[in-house]
């Protein structure tokens, strides 16, 4: 005779820190239900009056849909290090851009770690046209980087805007970006990975 | 909706997939598997009962229910390595015993490996061993080869040994070798699981082969000409099928990724039935997780702040712990410690969390950039466990602010981290006031079950179970635990099998008889007494069958692959009753172990020593550890008692998993889920348990295995 003990999870416990098993399982059976679906982008965008932006205390906001799956959300700005300025959405997924060039998600899930877009950036800065080189980095199941390196090209699209496809091994993706008569990026639909897809983002 | 918080959307959904149980092990996407690629019978990489010479994905485990003429099997099969591959198997055979038509329970063991990678015009080789340490009904060995034709069409052809020659054999070819091959030995003694060496690739050999057809995405057609004969099962007094023909066909149908539901028609006229669930510790739901983001770093722009030098006052210091505890309770951790100097400040941490330890410390790191004053530069980082420090990781906060968007951010911040020994770091540090003494409960259900018992193959108890802990002081903890069943069928196990030995473990299941047991009620004391050594010293009820005292002393440099321990018990039984009473045995039992990390995620382990019936030897372990969680391995003790006396499988062994919740849910959860599979408790070469040995509590917040998760330290 032998025996198996399987660690069933925590239940209840005075220690916030573990979660209890009936949340967790509130969690699974709200998983298995099918999920309300959030607002959509309009939605949100006509709801955000000049009283709910001072809400956010005035931080810059802008509105965000992904496409894998279809949910959208706002973004306030969170952080600014050197150049990269962080949004994040109120239940914590957070995009980082430079000059306007998506160069980080997290809390998606398979999410963009870094990219080095810097030539991309600068000949949007200019708003003018060429080839650039992208580099990429993502996690693998494996908590390890792995880099997706991409040549891309950018093209006028339009009166105010730029599209940039790109292609890499496996994997091509097509960006745009839509700038004001000032020059800056005021919309633009990015790639994030091959399992998210596109985001989408415009500013309030 | 209400009129004061706008709609402001989510991005984020639960993840969600099955919950943590040998048999829904079956989850999670599969990548890069020959379509052409199922599993026999006998939950092995192949075709019906015949191997191929493929080898499933790197790390994927399959677990194989089959049915086939009264043999039920259950198999766990692992890809030890890209060519090793390993199984264990446990089988059902009706009316084996042929006087009373009684049926069998067996327990078998593979190896195979795969020699020879398929080429653009050459196939395939692998080599296996079937049933190789086990009572040998299911014994045999093959090479077999393997190709393509096409991406969707695979064929085999093979020679083999033991139940691979019985159908149709001829004299073994290796007899040119040697005389000896052309005869295969009787196993040798009765207990079974001693390595049957001197019959492999022995007696009559045998051809076999197939094909194997991807007919679409899911459904996967095979035939095979079978060279096992099944004459054990067709003896006459069995008589458990009528054989036929030796060609079967069968088809597999991948009902999801994890899920694989197989039909055969065998030998002529019998039909088979398999299910197969599959999951791969390499590719969990979600990679890289889909927890909360980080708070991000926040740059310093108080250049003034920066030539302060002097230390912040207390009534700022307690300000800045208790901004820090907050952000750090916000992502799940708990701030143990904090010293705050002008220019540089130790935090300790504890982290429940997140498996990939350096997640922890770089969501640590960020919080800190925005609580501390602008003049501290160097922020060291300590992980504790049961209140000690495992290890000082020294990150310099102007390489945060440089290195958070940076494209190769993580391995500039590994490379520009210093990882030092912890013992000491905490000295003047002021500890978080509600931890000492802190008291704590938990109430929680529970599943405890027990395998292979032939009168009874899966017996399972369900309760509920109430934990308690008081700690003290850092590395002073009393804990303990009451589980009380509700229902199950443990009690009912009335086998008492004899044992030569004095009965250390085989009364488990008297143990197991009691619905309210005092499962563990110690008091545990770690420390750090000098830089790379840990101490551990519990005393009291240490597990349902042991009461004493046990020690442990580790050395372990910070940066060390080998790691040296001993640890010396001195136990003595406990009641059965599962309260506080003893029984007269008592034992002193104790063993010096060396740990090693190959790299490459596996990790080995040799102890030796004496164990709980005074016998006196050594166990071996080999374990592969995922940076994301997941544990398998497995142990062998062989010690002094003679396989005779050790009795049914001569000696100790068994596999252990340990799969982390994460993979299924996606987002971060330390909690991982431990299965050890003894397949036969006996009396030898058994350990008492005692909980918190100090190696694997330290180990991932060391050098190299923290450099494994560094990938996530900008998570």
């Amino acid at each position: 005779m032998a025996v198996l003990t399987i660690g069933l999870l925590g239940g209840c416990s005075n220690d916030a820190s573990r979660p209890s098993q009936l949340a967790q399982l509130q969690q699974v059976i709200a998983a298995l239900g099918t999920p309300e679906p959030g607002p959509n982008a309009g939605q949100i965008r006509d709801s955000i009056t000049p009283e709910v932006q001072a809400q956010f205390g005035g931080a810059e906001l802008q509105i965000a849909a992904i496409e894998k799956p279809p949910l959208a959300s706002v973004l306030i700005e969170v952080g600014q290090n050197g150049p990269v300025t962080t949004f994040t959405t109120p239940d914590g997924v957070s995009f980082g851009f430079r000059n306007g060039v998506l160069v980080a998600t997290r809390g998606l899930g398979n999410d963009l770690m870094s990219a080095d877009a810097r030539q991309t950036e600068a000949l949007l800065m200019t708003q003018g046209t060429g080839n650039t080189v992208r580099i990429h980095r993502f996690l693998d199941g494996q908590d390890q980087l792995f880099v997706r390196s991409f040549v891309c090209q950018i093209t006028r699209a339009g009166p105010q805007i730029f599209r940039e496809t790109c292609a890499g091994k496996e994997i091509q993706f097509e960006n745009t970006y839509r700038f004001d008569l000032a020059g800056q990026i005021v919309s633009s639909r990015q790639w994030i990975s091959p399992e998210r897809g596109y985001v989408t983002l415009e500013d309030v | 909706m209400t009129a004061k918080t706008p709609p402001t959307g989510h991005l984020r959904r639960s993840f969600f997939l099955g919950l943590a149980c040998l048999v829904t092990l079956a989850a999670g996407p599969l990548r890069a598997e020959s379509p052409t690629l199922s599993y026999t019978s006998f939950g092995t990489p192949g075709l019906i009962d015949m191997p191929t010479a493929q080898s499933a994905p790197d790390a994927e485990i399959a677990t194989t229910l089959s049915y086939f003429a009264g043999s039920t099997r259950g198999t766990l099969s692992f890809q030890i390595t890209p060519r090793l591959g390993g199984s264990f198997r446990y089988t059902r055979i009706e009316d084996w015993v042929i006087a009373t038509g009684e049926e069998t329970y067996d327990r078998s063991f593979d190896l195979r490996y795969r020699l020879i990678d398929e080429g653009r015009l050459r196939p395939a080789v692998a080599v296996g061993l079937q049933d190789f340490v086990g009572t040998g009904i299911y014994s045999g060995e093959y090479i077999a080869a393997t190709k393509h034709l096409t991406p969707s069409l695979a064929v085999t052809g093979g020679i083999g040994w033991g139940r691979f020659g019985s159908f149709d054999g001829f004299t073994n070819p290796l007899g040119a070798i040697d005389d000896r091959f052309e005869t295969r030995p009787q196993t040798s003694g009765t207990t079974g699981g001693q390595i049957e060496s001197t019959k492999w690739f022995r007696g009559d050999a045998a051809l076999f082969g197939g094909v194997s057809w991807a007919a679409t995405d899911r459904l996967t057609l095979k035939a095979e000409y079978s060279s096992d004969d099944y004459t054990l099962e067709r003896t006459q007094g069995r008589d458990l099928f009528e054989r036929t023909s030796p060609v079967s066909v069968g088809m597999d149908y991948r009902l999801s990724d994890g899920v694989r539901l197989q039909g055969y028609v065998m030998h002529g006229t019998e039909v088979g039935l398999a299910a197969t669930f599959v999951t791969n510790p390499r590719f969990p739901n979600v990679d890289g997780g889909a927890g909360a983001a980080p708070v991000p770093v926040q740059p310093r722009t108080n250049v003034g702040g920066l030539t302060a030098s002097q230390a912040p006052t207390a009534r700022q210091q307690a300000r800045i712990r208790e901004q820090t505890a907050t952000l750090l309770a916000a992502d799940g951790m708990t701030l143990e410690a904090m010293r705050i100097d002008a220019r540089s400040t130790t935090v300790s941490l504890r982290n429940t969390r997140y498996i990939a330890r350096a997640e922890a410390i770089g969501r640590t790191a960020r919080i800190l950039t925005r609580t501390l004053p602008a003049s501290v530069e160097a922020i060291t980082i300590v992980p504790t466990e049961n209140g000690i420090p495992l290890s000082a990781v020294t990150l310099q906060r102007s390489d945060l602010e440089e290195m958070e968007f940076a494209p190769d951010g993580a391995w500039q911040s590994y490379a520009r981290a210093q990882i030092t020994d912890a013992a000491g770091s905490l000295d003047e540090a002021i500890y978080q006031g509600e931890l000492y003494p802190r008291f704590q409960w938990s109430v929680a259900p529970y599943v405890n079950a027990s395998y292979f018992d032939p009168d009874s193959p899966v017996r399972l108890d369900l309760g509920v179970a109430v934990g308690a802990s008081y700690d003290f002081a850092p590395g002073l903890t009393a804990a303990g635990r009451v589980e009380q069943r509700v229902v199950g069928n443990r009690d009912e196990s009335t086998r008492n099998d004899p044992s030569e030995l004095p009965r250390v473990r085989s009364d488990a299941n008297i143990y197991a008889k009691e619905d309210t047991a005092l499962k563990f009620l110690t008091l545990a004391h770690y420390s750090r007494p000098a830089s790379d050594i840990y101490a551990r010293a519990t005393a009291g009820y240490l597990e349902t069958m042991y009461f004493g005292l046990s020690t442990e002393l580790l050395w372990k440099p910070v940066a060390s692959r080998l790691a040296l321990g001993v640890e010396v018990n001195e136990v003595r039984q406990r009641d059965f009753d599962q309260r506080f009473g003893l029984r007269d045995y008592q034992v002193t039992t104790g063993h010096a172990t060396a740990y090693y990390d190959f790299g490459n995620s596996f990790y080995g382990r040799l102890s030796a020593g004496r164990y709980l019936a005074k016998d006196w030897g050594a166990t071996f372990a080999l374990d592969r550890i995922f940076a994301n969680g997941w544990r398998l391995g497995a142990y062998a003790t062989l010690t002094d008692v003679p396989f005779e006396e050790f009795g049914e499988g001569s000696f100790d062994k068994g596999i252990q998993i340990d799969i982390p919740l994460q993979h299924f849910l996606g987002r971060p959860t330390g909690r991982i889920s431990g299965v050890k599979i003894q397949p036969i408790l006996r009396d030898g070469g058994a350990q008492v348990n005692v909980r918190g040995r100090l190696y694997d509590t330290l180990r991932s917040y060391h050098t190299p295995e923290l450099a494994r998760s560094w990938g996530r330290f900008w998570r």
